[in-house]
């Protein structure tokens, strides 16, 4: 009996020890395929998780055999080979070096900045970053370093690299199916800025006076104003007289003001047709989102559709929705927009692996807050085995079930 | 052989015990010091406390000046604030802001500004015929009780805001919205207490003014509970949540109140429900089981 209580005690003190000495040891998984059970009720099995584009391996295996070559003059955007979705995705990354540059010029260790921003984090009261943390900044410094030296010089400040980034996607044409959804959808998100722009432009109330009486009103009152000003020269205290007679000009230049004020009114025909404009884009766009494979485009296209702003009517993209699934809470849609379009993505090859521009994102909280929980795994497995709460998981599915029977082919 | 061994055997074996002790005591000295140091600003113990919780079972939105008599027994223990100031003093300040507060939405529709009539007007454009009619006659209702309570002045909230600024505040809570209590000064401690009085008026405002606490304490705790880790989520079952918590302990959540009127504003289909039958409605079965479980967390903050 004493020998085995001996070694339940040892086995216990074994565990304790064993946790107590391993439990800081980073795990760092290189890439992952598995996918929790609650991604499976979702649906979300995927073909081939190991043929997710790999995109800064990529680059930096481009990069390492660019390194020979000579550079070309200064100011030219360096010569690269990289196809037309690699350089939107480096485009778009380098949203998040902002802080590195500011590093790189200052001589500071970017770990440094990524301390700095642990300090204030209260965020499960994690003061300083973990060892994974740290180790996936690293791989996101050079990541930025990387597109710096690919396109910039060491004077360059980050608009003007981001700006050569911009330039080197553009300037590369699209070859590949999915790489001429992702122009089609970027034009597309083009064209409906100019709708809403628009569409904002008329909110401005308008006069309705002829632009003859418009302008014979804006110089009487210019008129009265300087006759109103004339009345005193500044020397001497007003008289009884004077008074009144600024009180009369005053009076003049009120009554103007009220007539342009009054005949200002808001377009609502000019709102509604405009209106109309826009929901009949948004339906083509998601008659176009059917027939896209192409990951990048899908989010950007679905971001749009589903996008809700208050004060503007539904569209009929919502609409639909609202009637084939039970969200009926805009602002909470805005909320599993965040979430489930990625997730669709991710069934469409878009990278979400531990090294994925989304995952790096949770892991160092370059666009959200930093969570550790999400080094090293998938996005399928962060979000469903720590982001989602159980009961949030069903809303996510229904709308990720809705998503994928309306728009896979 | 086994003589010799069976001792050795022995005394490994008690040095084993003894390290394992030894572990032990350093894990849980470990574990001990990491344990968070109580806020040493606490200067109140519960037994302190209890002398100066007041019976609020009976609470109403508007300030009711029976309930708002001093009922405190203060000892020579309690701290500096508790002894000056009472919670349920009939504070103008927290009146004139619970006034604001609780008829928010008529203040908007009544509003003589003209930016306020501008963006009424554009409003107006993007109303469902479904809205237009409730929102008609929630102005209606808006207007007779202007004509009921002039002094609410519902078509000036600018002139309710001076008259509000120019008022002393002579309570706790009156102080805490007039920024002469930093709330900063007050341990989390002590604004836990103030919250667990489960004063409708204090509650009704307590986002507002305790943010910075709802941000640290509330929120964090409110994703261990819910198991979910979205910021922006757990912001709003947080809000859903407490305004529940305000309607079942009293507060106007019919559709005429001053919430319903402007979640009918942001979704037609929440136009002539009551609070409760918009979260049955509307939100989704996942949104409800989660303000379920927040609800029974806030109940623990607030009781």
């Amino acid at each position: 009996m004493k020998s085995i209580i001996k070694t339940v005690f040892l086995a216990a003190i074994l565990l304790i020890l064993f946790f107590y000495f391993f439990q800081n040891t980073p795990v760092i998984k290189k890439d992952t395929n598995t996918i929790s059970n609650q991604a499976i009720s979702a649906n979300l099995i995927k073909e081939d998780t190991t043929n997710k584009i790999k995109i800064k391996k990529q680059t930096n295996d481009i990069l390492t055999s660019n390194e020979g070559e000579p550079e070309k003059n200064e100011g030219e955007i360096k010569e690269t080979q990289i196809d037309y979705i690699t350089a939107f995705r480096d485009w778009q990354y380098f949203e998040n070096c902002y802080t590195d540059i500011e590093d790189f010029g200052n001589n500071k260790d970017p770990l440094d900045t990524l301390a700095e921003r642990f300090e204030n984090n209260p965020r499960e009261s994690q003061q300083q970053p973990s060892a994974q943390q740290n180790y996936y900044y690293q791989h996101h410094v050079d990541i930025c370093k990387t597109l710096i030296n690919e396109v910039g010089d060491e004077n360059d400040n980050y608009s003007q690299i981001r700006s050569k980034l911009n330039q080197r996607f553009t300037s590369i044409k699209p070859k590949t199916d999915e790489e001429k959804q992702l122009e089609r959808a970027l034009q597309m998100i083009k064209q409906l800025e100019s709708y809403k722009l628009e569409y904002n432009k008329a909110h401005t109330p308008e006069s309705n006076l002829p632009p003859l009486e418009s302008n014979d009103i804006h110089n009487q009152i210019e008129n009265f104003t300087i006759e109103m000003m004339s009345v005193y020269n500044g020397n001497s205290p007003l008289t009884q007289d004077q008074v009144q007679l600024i009180e009369q000009y005053s009076e003049k230049i009120e009554s103007l003001q009220n007539i342009v004020r009054q005949s200002k009114q808001i377009n609502a025909e000019k709102i509604e047709k405009i209106e109309s404009v826009i929901d009949g884009y948004l339906n083509s766009m998601d008659d176009y989102l059917h027939r896209v494979q192409s990951a990048d485009a899908f989010i950007l296209i679905a971001t749009e559709l589903y996008k809700f702003e208050y004060m503007q009517n539904k569209s009929t993209v919502i609409k639909t929705m609202q009637a084939q699934t039970s969200i009926q809470d805009l602002y909470y849609l805005s909320l599993l927009n965040n979430i489930t379009i990625p997730l669709v993505a991710c069934s469409m090859n878009y990278p979400c692996d531990a090294e994925s521009d989304l995952i790096l994102s949770y892991c160092l909280g370059l666009k959200d807050s930093m969570f550790n929980q999400a080094c090293g795994t998938s996005l399928e497995e962060f979000y469903f085995n720590f982001y989602i709460g159980a009961n949030q998981l069903g809303d996510v599915n229904n709308y990720f079930t809705y998503l994928v029977n309306r728009y896979a082919n | 052989m086994l003589i010799i061994t069976l001792p050795i055997w022995s005394i490994v074996m008690r040095i084993k015990i003894v390290l394992g002790l030894f572990a032990i005591l350093c894990f849980v000295l470990l574990t001990y010091n990491n344990t968070p140091i109580p806020d040493s600003r606490i200067h109140l113990n519960e037994d302190q406390l209890s002398d100066v919780i007041i019976d609020n079972k009976e609470t109403s939105v508007t300030v009711n000046k029976d309930l708002l008599e001093p009922k405190t027994k203060t000892k020579t223990t309690t701290p500096e604030i508790l002894k000056t100031t009472n919670i349920y003093d009939d504070d103008p300040v927290i009146e004139t802001q619970l006034i604001i507060e609780n008829n928010k939405r008529c203040y908007q529709q009544l509003s003589t500004h003209k930016n306020m009539i501008k963006y009424n007007q554009l409003a107006e454009l993007k109303l469902t015929q479904n809205q237009k009619v409730f929102l008609d006659e929630y102005k209606k209702y808006c207007e007779q009780l202007n004509e009921l309570h002039p002094e609410f002045k519902l078509t000036d909230i600018r002139s309710i805001r001076k008259q509000q600024n120019s008022s002393l505040a002579n309570s706790q809570w009156g102080q805490i919205m007039t920024g002469e209590i930093d709330v900063t000064t007050l341990s989390d401690y002590e604004i836990s207490q103030i919250l667990k009085k489960n004063d409708l008026n204090i509650l009704t405002l307590a986002p507002k003014y305790l943010e910075k606490y709802y941000q640290k304490i509330i929120h964090w705790e409110l994703e261990d509970v819910l198991q979910n880790h979205q910021y922006d989520y757990i912001n709003y079952i947080q809000f859903l949540t407490h305004q529940l918590y305000l309607c079942e302990s009293g507060s106007d959540c019919s559709p005429k109140s001053s919430i319903m009127a402007s979640l009918c504003y942001q979704n037609s289909l929440n136009c002539g429900l009551d609070y409760p039958m918009f979260i049955n409605s509307t939100l989704t079965q996942g949104q409800q089981l989660d303000i379920k479980l927040a609800l029974e967390y806030l109940k623990g903050q607030y009781q």
